[in-house]
């Protein structure tokens, strides 16, 4: 069964790509342009993904601003969420992430080989 | 501290100080031996002073003794001079009466006889004997049983003064000193001429005869008997001649005269004259005192001291003794003593040495408090001055610290700014190549489609550099963090052959695409069991820096880069190697390769697509763990970099590859 990836970056193209490498990789993938967007998407109950790929940075609703709402809706538990950022996190800064109910972060640039492998990690 | 009430408060103060300061300095230090000079000088004016004052006390005691001294023995005198007086007047008065007791008729001897033995009994004490001389001046009788008196018994005495005097006069006669005509000793006599009541004719010479000794004794007696406890006076009783009636010192001198040299030979010789004028005075009726100082008077010699009883000053008091208006002796009463000895006695002077000592001792003190106040004041104004400087110092320090404070918060919020500025950066500049470095993949991987040779190296040049471009802006972000001490590091126990071993994974692709040997030689025995601490992804940077840089820089298919890990012996540091056989590093170049931006071959960096920064990184990581990094070169041979980091004691409590084995290494 195809594992069902929610893609989130305010980048369209940096979306495209993700989707584009995940894909061709055998993943169904969904994408979204913005916080608001992904927490309807997140919400649809019709929509069960088995991971969330979120951007850090966006405006209006951030990346953190949708794992905070998650959290508190009590809906961590049956959503996955990494995020990927051009950031360059530094391992606490990471732990940190994963403190608020993050999985994991990765950083971006990447390689095809190095998404591919983190979202596998993930997805197991 | 407080500054603010430092500077209202004392505001008055400071203009003091102010002016204080403005002062010459080098007069301020010249009134401390000022001060002490104005000491000294008090000191020796106020113990002049003391010693004048107690030097004009000491004479005014001086003074006062002598008159003293003076007073007691004109009082004496006067005593000796009455008794005198009393004595040879009741003994006058004895024969006086006797003859006019009776109704004496010429030729009644026996009768007077009678009388005389009675009279005789009577003044036995001060009277030798009676005498009766007739109107022819024949001794008719005396009461002195003694043969060689008797033996005179009608003999003329008629030319004796004692006879010819009453005779001529009718009236008493008391005699110089004279020598008695039956033994030789000294006599005087009081006589009284014998007068007819009837007819006032001159009928004969009654006479007392008075031994001189004898008289002298029974005045001493009394004298002694009530005077003061002075021995130290001595009574001598002279005739209006100056012959010697009586003297204590010696009785072998009776007769002689007073001032003759035999006499004053032992005495000052300045005693003569003064003696002289004074028995001249007393022989005029007058009374005194002779005073002789001999301590004033230092030519008189100090002969006249023996050393065991020295005396410096002479008192003679002398008074006539007058009886009927005539002068018939002088009492003299001597005085010799030493004026230091009676000064001594003296209490108030012992007291006044006492005087001295306190005075002396209170005017020291004095001085030495005032000296001390000086000093204390001039001190404690320096004292003052120093710390209101100090708090002035202070106060500026306060001020200054504030101001570093402040300067350090505000460097500080510009650290924070530049350090989200870099974060800010890096994520804006990373973010474009995303894409670039994405597609350019799935160009050359052909998800996109197949690619002509032209094309694929085209996108193949943009790809890698992408990646550079990526990888320069993580290493400046690094360097920046490095460089701020904001680089955090969470230090594990970590087993080395896994930080090797991924490595290895991570990098045997790229070796393998150049067709370059990668080796991680293990040591299973040497390297069991051991721990090193540290960030893991940290070193993991630095292996993966090192060895990125020997796969660059050896030759494709001979190249060959070997990892591998020891225990230092003697510290216990474990020592990780990369060991390649490339083209080594030239010996000028050795020295700046740790150097920020710094490339040994820069023609060789271009083509590998290196930063630069990866060294001065690597350096930075491991000093920043402790531990050492260097190298060894041959040039043509090959390089081996060596890194060393503490070991750890503990087991690791967590995966050294809790990091992502695939994250990217610089």
């Amino acid at each position: 069964m195809m594992k069902k990836i929610l893609i989130v970056d305010d980048q369209e193209h940096i979306a495209n790509l993700a989707e584009m490498i995940l894909v061709s990789s055998g993943y169904n993938c969904t994408k979204a342009n913005n916080g608001k967007r992904a927490l309807e998407l997140i919400l649809d109950q019709r929509n069960e993904f088995d991971l969330i790929l979120m951007d850090l940075a966006m405006p209006e609703v951030s990346g953190i601003d949708v794992l905070t709402k998650l959290k508190e809706d009590g809906l961590l538990d049956q959503n996955k969420v990494v995020f990927f950022t051009a950031s360059s996190l530094t391992e606490s800064e990471k732990k940190d992430l994963k403190k608020i109910g993050a999985l994991d972060a990765m950083n971006k640039p990447f390689t095809k080989a190095e998404l591919l492998g983190f979202v596998a990690e993930h997805t197991k | 501290m407080n500054t603010r009430q430092c500077s209202t408060s004392d505001n008055g103060v400071w203009i003091l100080m102010a002016i204080e300061r403005d002062k010459p300095h080098g007069r301020k230090q010249s009134i401390i031996p000022l001060i002490l000079a104005g000491i000294i000088a008090f000191s020796i004016i106020a113990s002049l002073a003391l010693y004048s004052i107690q030097l004009r006390a000491y004479s005014q005691i001086a003074k006062d003794s002598a008159e003293n001294l003076k007073a007691d023995l004109t009082e004496e005198s006067y005593f000796v001079s009455e008794l005198a007086s009393q004595h040879v007047s009741s003994i006058k008065k004895v024969i006086q009466i006797l003859p006019h007791a009776k109704s004496f008729q010429s030729g009644e001897y026996d009768r007077i006889k009678l009388l005389l033995d009675a009279a005789k009994s009577d003044a036995s004490e001060s009277v030798d004997s009676f005498f009766i001389l007739d109107k022819e001046g024949i001794l008719r009788y005396s009461t002195d049983t003694d043969p060689a008196v008797t033996a005179f018994v009608g003999t003329s005495f008629s030319s004796n003064e004692v006879f010819t005097k009453t005779k001529d006069t009718l009236k008493p006669f008391i005699s110089m000193l004279t020598l008695s005509f039956a033994d030789n000793s000294y006599v005087f006599y009081v006589a009284s001429p014998i007068i007819d009541q009837q007819t006032g004719e001159f009928e004969g010479t009654v006479s007392a005869v008075i031994q001189a000794e004898t008289f002298a004794k029974s005045i001493e007696k009394l004298v002694v008997a009530n005077s003061n406890d002075r021995d130290s006076s001595s009574l001598s009783l002279i005739d209006p001649e100056g012959k010697i009636m009586y003297t204590a010192s010696s009785s072998q001198n009776l007769g002689k005269n007073v001032l003759s040299d035999e006499i004053l030979g032992a005495l000052p010789s300045g005693i003569k004259e003064g003696l002289t004028a004074s028995l001249k005075e007393a022989v005029s009726g007058t009374f005194g005192i002779y005073e002789l100082d001999l301590a004033a008077h230092p030519e008189l010699g100090s002969s006249t001291t023996t050393p065991n009883n020295p005396f410096d000053y002479i008192l003679i008091s002398y008074r006539p003794v007058v009886v009927d208006d005539q002068i018939v002796m002088i009492s003299l009463v001597t005085e010799s003593a030493s004026l230091h000895d009676l000064l001594y006695q003296n209490e108030i002077l012992q007291t006044s040495y006492i005087f001295i000592f306190i005075y002396a001792m209170l005017a020291s003190m004095t001085a030495f408090a005032v000296a001390i106040i000086v000093i204390n004041r001039k001190l404690s104004g320096t004292v003052e001055r120093k710390t209101r400087e100090l708090l002035k110092s202070n106060e500026e320090l306060v001020k200054m610290a504030a101001e570093i404070t402040a300067q350090d918060k505000k460097l500080r919020e510009v650290d924070i700014e530049k350090e989200e500025f870099s974060a800010m950066i890096t994520h804006e500049l990373k973010t474009p190549l995303v894409p670039v470095i994405g597609y350019s993949e799935l160009l050359l991987d052909g998800t996109l489609g197949p690619l002509n040779e032209k094309q694929k190296e085209t996108v193949q040049v943009m790809n890698s550099s992408a990646v550079s471009l990526s990888r320069l802006i993580s290493d400046l972000l690094d360097v920046r963090k490095l460089e701020l001490g904001k680089m955090k590091f969470e230090m594990k126990p970590v087993i080395p052959e896994e930080l090797i071993e991924n490595c290895v994974r991570v990098l045997k692709p790229l070796a393998q695409a150049k067709r370059v040997t990668l080796v991680a030689k293990m040591n299973s025995r040497e390297s069991e069991g051991l721990l090193v601490m540290c960030d893991s992804k940290r070193i993991n940077q630095v292996l993966g820096n090192l060895v990125n840089n020997g796969i660059k820089f050896v030759s494709a298919n001979t190249g060959k880069v070997e990892i591998s890990v020891n225990k230092k012996e003697n510290s216990g540091d474990i020592i990780f190697s990369i060991k390649d056989n490339g083209t080594g590093i030239p010996n000028d170049k050795q020295q700046n390769i740790f150097k920020k931006f710094y490339q040994a071959d820069t023609s060789m960096t271009r083509n590998a697509g290196g930063t630069g920064l990866g060294l001065a990184i690597c350096k930075a990581i491991i000093d920043a763990h402790g531990g050492k990094i260097w190298f060894e070169s041959e040039p043509g041979v090959g390089t081996t970099f060596y890194f060393s980091l503490p070991p750890s004691l503990k087991s690791p409590t967590t995966s050294p590859l809790g990091i992502n084995p695939k994250e990217s290494l610089a």
